[in-house]
């Protein structure tokens, strides 16, 4: 694994005040990183740092081998982001915007372009003036453009801001396939696990300015679920000696953790049903992270 | 460079306020233009322009000219009523005026001449100054009110590289503002004036007298000294709008000294000499040209032109250190 991000003991000082303190973390190729924390806590401050468009006080960032100070054009070469919120000339159409900022590169062709409205689903409104977007569009626009230079490095602060379920599914899917099939490294930030649980695969949850945890999502979200069943000893032992699934029983229902090996819990249920055993309801618990979260960051 | 300098174009003129100030500038030439022929008298039609033989024109025109004056001075014991002791001074300036043209061979133009349409036009350079500002003060602080800034800068040019292109694309939006001024002005002229019968541009000096000078000259430096005025102009706009990141305070500041400067300047001079070396005044270059004069004392063109130079490098300098050093917030 190749680290594309590497941030080593920042901080950012403004007017006396520590907004970043002593943050390092690394991100690799192909990774998905989520930058998690509440309002205030410093997650855009950091992209900023990342972008070169403030100074960092202290300590360094290196993106794609390039210091972002030192060698800021090299690092910036690397990267296309999209910074608090997706402003764009509102007095321009998207087109026009686009075009804008084709000629701010080399060699972005007008097929190009095209492709990348249709990458984002707005090829119907690309020719409307952008004041007339809506919150959702814009950030769909934002996007178009931060991957007009086919960037290593993709930075989205806020990307779900605005999007609709349809939009905010759509994205999911957008930055797997980037990650997946291009390789590229993801920073998305948002104060809403929720929303960047699905498509990440690390989140780094910062408060105040301080990293203070770096979860795994594959691992935090196991599938756990809930079943209430007739015979929850028997159901017990069934699981052990067929999957070699540890469950619990809490008060009336058995907590069960899906071995990685198991994509869906049918051939459980199935198991059940073959042994006589009455499955009153199955429910799926998917919220540890999340109680983590409010957990870590709660006052 | 290019790229960049073709951005900020488009984006000015996709602005309303530019639609807005080219309209101006065309009417306000159209205005200067049609004016002189709506409040023409029909003596000055007479005489707009002269025959082959235009000496033995001028010899009479003088004549008619001292006859009328003369019957009016000597009007029986009556005082002169307002509207004559105005014909007989306008009398007088004519005929000098025609006089000089006599002793100096050159034929008098028509009185409302091409020429004198185009100097005239140059009256209107601090208006075009103000236009120049709207434009320039907004140049930096918009794209930070807008947060476009930032879509500017994550890109691989360098912050100097933004900075260059829209310092370029102020100046050419001066110049082309000029040139608008400029060009509607010739063409109306075309139309409303009479062409001048020689390459000679008579004016009067200061103290009256008259004096000849190739008209093209002439021209040059009332053109060269006017885009002097819009650099500066536009420079000093440009710094406050990239210092302070406030599109307001950068127009209300720029406005204040293009409408107060002389007279703040006057003031200051007659307090203390070091008013010379304040940039309002020495911007005004036209002041060096042949029959014009300064309104302080102890300034000379080479001075002007080095105050001028340094003032614009500091505004420049400022507003290069500032936009690179800057976070972007
Ligand atoms: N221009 C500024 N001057 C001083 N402090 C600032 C400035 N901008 C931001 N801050 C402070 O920096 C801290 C972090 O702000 P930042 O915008 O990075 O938070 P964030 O994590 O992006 O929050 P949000 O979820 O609301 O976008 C905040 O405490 C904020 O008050
Ligand atoms: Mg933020």
């Amino acid at each position: 694994m190749t680290t594309t991000i590497a941030i080593d003991k920042v901080g950012k000082t403004i007017n006396r005040k520590e907004i970043i303190k002593d943050l390092s973390l690394t991100i690799n190729e192909g990774e998905v990183l989520g930058l998690l924390g509440p309002n205030g806590a410093g997650k855009t401050t950091l992209i900023r740092m990342i972008v070169g468009l403030i100074d960092i006080t202290e300590g360094q960032i290196s993106v794609c081998g390039h210091d972002v100070e030192n060698e800021h054009r090299d690092a910036l070469g690397n990267i296309g982001a999209i910074v608090e919120n997706p402003e764009m000339y509102p007095f321009f159409s998207g087109q026009k915007n686009l075009d804008y900022f084709a000629r701010m590169h080399n060699g972005v062709s007008k097929e190009k372009i095209a492709e990348l409205v249709d990458f984002v689903n707005l090829t119907d409104r690309i020719n409307d003036k952008v004041k007339d977007y809506s919150l959702g569009m814009k950030q769909r626009l934002g996007i178009a453009q931060a991957l007009m230079n086919d960037p290593k490095v993709l930075i989205l602060d806020e990307p779900t801001n605005g999007l609709d379920p349809a939009g905010m599914q759509e994205l999911r899917r957008h930055i797997r396939m980037l990650a997946k099939e291009k390789n590229v490294t993801v920073i998305v930030s948002s104060h809403l696990l929720s929303e960047i649980e699905l498509m990440c695969d690390r989140i780094a949850i910062i408060k105040k300015g301080e990293l203070i945890a770096v979860e795994n999502v594959r691992d935090e979200a196991k599938q756990v679920y809930h079943f209430k069943v007739s015979e929850p000893e028997k159901a017990q032992v069934l699981l052990q000696e067929q999957f070699d699934i540890i469950s619990q029983l809490l008060e009336d229902y058995l907590v069960v953790e899906l071995p990685a090996e198991l994509s869906d819990v049918s051939s459980l249920v199935k198991a059940f049903v073959n042994n006589g055993i009455a499955i009153y309801s199955v429910e799926p618990k998917n919220h540890s992270l999340e109680d983590r979260f409010l957990h870590l960051t709660a006052e | 460079m290019i790229n960049l300098i073709i951005n900020e174009w488009q984006k000015v003129f996709s602005r309303k306020s530019n639609i807005i100030i080219m309209v101006f500038i065309v009417g306000i030439a159209a205005l200067m233009s049609f004016m002189p022929l709506i409040f023409q008298n029909e003596q000055a039609n007479e005489t707009s322009t002269y025959s082959e033989n235009w000496e033995s024109d001028v010899s009479q025109e003088i004549d008619t000219l001292q006859e009328e004056t003369e019957d009016l001075l000597n009007q029986d014991d009556t005082e002169l009523t307002f509207n004559d002791s105005m014909t007989v001074s306008l009398n007088q300036t004519e005929i000098e005026r025609l006089s000089y043209h006599l002793e100096a061979g050159i034929e008098p133009p028509a009185s409302n001449n091409f020429y004198s349409s185009l100097v005239s036009a140059s009256s209107m350079n601090a208006l075009i100054g103000i236009f120049v500002t709207i434009i320039a003060s907004a140049m930096v602080s918009k794209e930070f009110s807008m947060g476009t800034i930032k879509l500017l800068l994550i890109r691989t040019q360098s912050r100097t590289k933004i900075l260059t292109s829209k310092y370029i694309t102020t100046l050419l939006l001066a110049f082309f503002y000029y040139g608008l001024l400029y060009l509607s002005t010739a063409i109306f002229a075309l139309f409303t004036t009479d062409m001048n019968p020689t390459s000679e541009y008579v004016f009067m000096t200061m103290n009256g007298t008259y004096e000849h000078v190739q008209f093209l000259s002439y021209f040059a430096g009332l053109v060269a000294s006017n885009l002097v005025y819009l650099v500066i102009i536009a420079s000093l706009a440009f710094m406050l709008s990239t210092l302070t990141r406030n599109t307001s305070l950068s127009l209300g500041a720029t406005l204040g000294a293009i409408f107060l400067g002389t007279g703040v300047t006057q003031y200051l001079a007659s307090q203390t000499d070091l008013a010379k070396y304040l940039i309002t005044a020495n911007w005004s270059l036209e002041n060096y040209l042949p029959g014009r004069t300064t309104y302080i004392d102890g300034v000379s063109l080479p001075f002007s032109a080095i105050v001028n130079v340094v003032y614009v490098a500091v505004f420049l300098g400022l507003s290069y250190y500032a936009f690179n050093k800057q976070d972007v917030l």
